[in-house]
């Protein structure tokens, strides 16, 4: 039983007098624990595809299942709780915020389900930091952070409350090779000890070495599975 | 929710100078409603004291056959009608449990004769003195002269009859036996300028032919304790002098008022007799006579001048439901009465008081509103400025119902800091505005601080009622604001990147 199913799912977007078709019919699945790279050129559909997944964005048609839930049908309430629960999300911008320090924001998810302790929540956030390599800047907020740093912020988040999906956005592509390698290096050492199913999308042929399964996209459409 | 609280606060220390500005509304709102809710109150508290407590007390019962409630300040001195089976009305009155004091009033107008000149005018009030300073005891402050008690005839003069009477015919009135207390003379004026007079000649104003001319001595010149511009109006004379000259008399020439009064008005004859004849120093007025010579049967069923009974009651004790009571006994009875509240029987001037508190109400809902709409843009725009942060608050998990708690703390903490602060700082000025003393300039301004002095009140129900207003404000304030942030999806966040 895939964990997540998309049949026939389009999105087009309005924009002014014209609709632009971001994806043109996409139908795939993802098994539970599967790392996978989703790979296309620029424009292609690769952030609207992960968007829907993520419960960010909804499709215009079709259907997507995640954990046998029809979310397309779902009201806002359902949406977020997925988010909140099931799925952990890397932007590509990082989208931290800024108000709140490294630790702060590691919390933060773990804070609006409001289920573990105060003690308990510190104490995850604070191994995740380290996870990430980022404990000495615990207390730093996002503006004192660089790129990379701030990148390993939003995978502590994104992974801080065990979800079942990890979903990431071009995670490397504001990050030095060097950087990017280190971070890719981390999921993919998640996805085995924890199982973690992780989807990333790419458009460097570098990070492709680290993914177990690629899906190509092109104008909207799946051209290789 | 802990993260709520920490979230808004680090937002409100961020954005300080929006948050000051918000803040800063929020004081200045609070503290000019706390002035402005003191101030009503102040004028409430004062209208009550000075009307209630001084001059008209809290109910007035008038006859049923007087169409118009207006009675104090009748239109061109139109006369106000008798009370008939005024005993009977007394002990209605006087045997309501609520009622603490009753004091039957003679309001009239008299022609004032006077000797080298025109005559004027003058309103009255006839009563028994002794009742009406048991009734208002601190309703009329004695300026020159003793105050009559018991069966003395005569008259308390106003300082604005007073003053109305040197105006109109350079006659200065001082007490009987008493000199020109030259102090007490409008400015710029001299004792020998002026023409001494210790004596009305008054002619009854009434709609019937039986009025006399009668001499009221000049007993004291009294101040009223408040409003004296707008109360001085009213002399006070004996009631026996003023049924004389209003010529209520029955059969036996003689006024039919109560056994008492009856009494009273015997030895008044002598008194007026010593006072025309044995009385050297004052010429007898060629139209005035005695009360004994032309007296005449008086053509009405009503026997006594008394048109009002000012009603003072217990302040545990509602004017309401006073006045149902009393009117029930009289329809029960059958009496020709009725009982009207304070503020009906001021008329106009009573309506400047409501409509001098309805301003001062609109300007405190002025500043309320204003408050609401510069809090609510403030807000917005903090609200539009942070499309992407609270887009990826909702990205990561966060709930609408986060979203709203977030904006009504931010703007909850800012109400109870500054707002408080606005509250106290309000507190504080009303007690700085009250020792000041401010006196009112005039008449209308009087009636605007509900006294002669500017004494704003604030209670535990004023501040309540200010805490109220900051909640309204606050919370009317954020609906917008939130129902902006609750629109703002995900998608905002990551489209504006
Ligand atoms: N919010 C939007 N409004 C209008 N068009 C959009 C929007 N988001 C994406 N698109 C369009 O949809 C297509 C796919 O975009 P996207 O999913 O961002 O591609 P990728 O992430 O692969 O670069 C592009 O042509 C893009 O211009
Ligand atoms: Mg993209």
């Amino acid at each position: 039983m895939p964990i997540i199913q998309l049949s026939n799912v389009t999105k087009d977007y309005a924009l002014g007098e014209t609709l632009v078709s971001a994806l043109r019919g996409v139908d795939f699945s993802v098994e539970k624990g599967e790392f996978l790279s989703i790979i296309g050129p620029s424009g292609s559909g690769k952030t609207t595809l992960l968007n829907i997944i993520g419960c960010i964005d909804t499709a215009t048609t079709g259907s997507v299942m995640i954990s046998d839930q029809e979310i397309t049908k779902m009201n806002d309430e359902g949406r977020t709780d997925l988010r909140l629960y099931k799925i952990g999300f890397i932007f590509q911008t990082f989208n931290l915020i800024a108000v709140l320090n490294v630790l702060e924001n590691i919390e933060f998810p773990l804070l609006l389900m409001d289920k573990l302790s105060k003690e308990e929540i510190r104490k995850r956030a604070q191994e995740h930091a380290d996870a990430v390599g980022l404990t000495q800047y615990t207390h730093h907020r996002p503006s004192e952070l660089s790129g990379g740093q701030r990148q390993r912020v939003a995978i502590a988040r994104a992974l801080v409350t065990n979800p079942d999906i990890v979903l990431a956005d071009e995670p490397t592509a504001n990050l030095d090779s060097k950087t990017g390698a280190t971070i890719l290096q981390l999921m993919q050492h998640l996805n085995e000890t924890q199982k973690t199913t992780f989807i990333f999308s790419t458009h460097d042929p570098e990070v492709l070495q680290y993914a177990r399964r690629i899906v190509k996209i092109k104008d909207g459409r799946i051209v290789e599975s | 929710m802990n993260i709520v609280f920490r979230i808004a606060w680090k937002n409100l220390m961020r954005h300080r100078g929006k948050s000051l500005v918000i803040g800063s509304i929020l004081f200045t709102g609070a503290l000019i409603m706390t002035v402005g809710n003191a101030v009503i109150s102040g004028l409430d508290a004062g209208l009550a004291q000075n009307f209630r407590q001084r001059m008209t007390g809290d109910i007035v019962v008038v006859s049923t056959q007087q169409l118009k409630d207006n009675v104090f300040f009748t239109p061109m001195g139109e006369p106000v009608e008798s009370i008939d089976q005024l005993a009977d009305v007394l002990k209605v009155v006087t045997a309501n449990p609520a009622v603490r004091h009753a004091l039957p009033v003679a309001k009239g107008v008299v022609t004032v004769l006077n000797e080298d000149s025109e005559p004027s005018f003058q309103m009255l009030f006839g009563v028994d003195f002794d009742n009406y300073f048991r009734t208002f005891p601190d309703g009329l402050q004695l300026v020159e002269g003793t105050l009559p008690s018991g069966n003395t005839l005569g008259l308390i003069l106003s300082t604005q009859s007073r003053e109305e009477l040197f105006k109109f015919a350079n006659l200065w009135a001082v007490p009987v036996g008493e000199g020109i207390v030259t102090r007490n003379l409008p400015a710029g004026v001299t004792p020998d300028s002026v023409i001494r007079k210790d004596q009305m000649v008054y002619m009854g104003f009434s709609d019937r032919n039986t009025s006399l001319d009668i001499i009221a001595p000049v007993r004291a010149i009294g101040k009223y304790a408040a409003f004296n511009g707008l109360w001085g109006f009213f002399s006070l004379i004996d009631i026996q002098s003023y049924n004389q000259c209003m010529g209520y008399f029955d059969d036996q020439e003689a006024p039919i008022i109560a056994e008492k009064d009856q009494k009273l008005l015997n030895h008044s004859e002598q008194n007026l007799d010593e006072m025309l004849f044995g009385n050297a120093e004052t010429t007898p007025i060629s139209q005035s006579t005695t009360a004994t010579s032309t007296a005449t049967v008086a053509t009405t069923s009503s026997t006594s001048g008394y048109n009002l009974i000012l009603v003072r009651i217990d302040p545990k004790q509602t004017i309401p439901d006073t006045i149902l009571q009393l009117n029930q006994s009289f329809k029960k009875q059958n009496l020709p009465a009725k009982a009207i509240t304070w503020k009906a029987a001021l008329g106009q001037v009573a309506q400047m008081a409501s409509l001098m508190r309805a301003i001062l109400f609109g300007f405190v809902m002025i500043v309320f509103i204003v408050a609401i709409i510069v809090i609510t843009n403030t807000l917005s725009l903090a609200a539009m400025e942070r499309i992407t942060e609270i887009g990826m608050m909702r990205a990561i998990g966060a709930h609408r119902r986060f979203i709203s708690w977030l904006f009504i703390t931010e703007t909850g903490v800012l109400s109870i800091v500054f707002g408080l602060a606005g509250i106290g700082v309000g507190t504080l000025l009303v007690m700085f505005l009250r020792l000041l003393h401010i006196q009112a300039a005039n008449n209308l301004v009087e009636l605007f601080y509900g006294g002669t002095t500017f004494k704003p009140l604030l209670s535990i129900t004023d501040i309540g009622l200010g805490i109220l207003q900051l909640v309204v404000v606050t919370v009317v304030s954020v609906i917008y604001p939130i129902l902006i942030a609750r629109k703002i999806s995900p998608m905002d966040a990551i489209s504006r990147e």
